[in-house]
């Protein structure tokens, strides 16, 4: 996910004043700032920002207070 | 987390008065512990299904999505509970087994019926789907019904067993999930570390390599003992011995090469059993509450 905007705007800027000022590299740089966005999305999204949660689990305790030797 | 069988034991046979009392305290204490979920195993409907019932009303989170009222064929508690963890939903369904002891059938005569699992745990799974992102079974069924279940129900990612209450210190793996035990009688805890990246997705077991590593090198450090004494005395023994842990470490070096390395990205645990050590400091409004209850500690 693109969580920033302010990424999208800077990016989308650079974008248009490149295809202002001329054609071809201006296109390219599009395609290029496109790719480097999605390049971003996709990272974030497969690798952003881990939930990490630990579960404490018991079975058969049977009536045993805990404390019991091991 | 309690997968069942948590208040009574049918291998020691007690006062019937003071097994409730014990119960109570057990149930009190998982409440303080802010418990989210204890599955309902054969076990605890060995005192009827009234103790359940009044320790429900009292905020201790039963669930099984298969313990069922034989009049109604409805559930008798919660099928699951849905805990939001930052960003994730994690559920927690529960399955009781259904091959009640004698003295429990009898406790429980006309009051329960309990669901066949594997259908029960498929209506739970399409209940969930789109509430949850990571699915865990608490399951009394035993650990090899629940590798059976895993291979036919989908959409499981673990499942935290008991029944018969196994030292699991490696988890098991079948298809897409896991299945983990604690051991028994409180001696230990499971400690189950998720990192979630991926909603939905299955969990890669992130210990697994380190293990391999750890059982490599105590092989070698068999080995090394039984080269030395072959020096000393060669016994046939001796050598089927060292034959064998050879062959066991070009096993275990095959599937760490198959590892590759630490998992170090995507859904993945780490699964710890831990010892409850007497020597850890007690909580001490449990430890009043059972001092005032008049039973012994064990």
């Amino acid at each position: 996910m693109c969580r920033d905007p302010s990424l999208w705007s800077w990016k989308v800027r650079m974008c248009d004043d490149a295809l202002l000022r001329g054609g071809a590299l201006g296109l390219v740089l599009l395609v290029v700032a496109g790719a480097l966005l999605l390049a971003v999305c996709i990272t974030e999204a497969a690798f952003g920002d881990p939930t990490q949660f630990v579960i404490v689990h018991t079975n058969n305790v049977n009536g045993h207070l805990f404390g019991c030797p091991t | 987390m309690d997968s069942g069988d948590l208040f009574f034991d049918l291998k020691e046979v007690k006062d019937p008065r003071e097994e409730l009392v014990r119960a109570r305290v057990i149930a009190r204490a998982y409440r303080r512990m802010e418990a989210v979920a204890i599955n309902v195993g054969d076990l605890d409907l060995s005192q009827g299904i009234e103790f359940l019932r009044e320790s429900a009303a009292q905020g201790i989170p039963l669930i099984s999505a298969n313990l069922m009222n034989p009049a109604t064929k409805g559930l008798l508690f919660p099928a699951f509970v849905i805990e939001q963890v930052g960003k994730v939903k994690v559920a927690f369904f529960g399955l009781t087994n259904p091959q009640l002891p004698p003295v429990v059938e009898k406790a429980v005569e006309g009051a329960v019926l309990v669901k066949e699992p594997i259908q029960a745990a498929k209506d739970a799974v399409a209940k969930l789907q789109g509430k949850a992102d990571v699915v865990v079974l608490l399951s009394d069924l035993g650990l090899a019904k629940d590798l059976e279940l895993l291979k036919v129900v989908s959409g499981i990612h673990l499942v935290l067993g008991g029944h018969e209450g196994q030292y699991l210190g490696t988890p098991r793996e079948e298809g897409k999930g896991f299945v983990f035990q604690s051991y028994k009688r409180g001696m230990c805890l499971g400690r189950l570390s998720l990192t979630v990246e991926e909603p939905g997705v299955p969990f890669q077991d992130g210990g697994r390599y380190r293990r391999i590593k750890e059982q490599i090198s105590a092989l070698e450090l068999r080995l090394r003992t039984l080269q030395e004494q072959r020096l000393r005395q060669q016994t046939q023994g001796t050598e089927r011995l060292i034959q064998q842990f050879l062959q066991e470490k070009a096993e275990l070096e095959g599937e760490l090469k198959q590892a590759g390395g630490p998992v170090s990205s995507g859904n993945r645990f780490l699964w710890m059993l831990q010892s409850v050590d007497p020597e850890l400091p007690e909580d001490q409004e449990v430890r009043k509450w059972i001092q005032e209850a008049g039973i012994e500690k064990d």
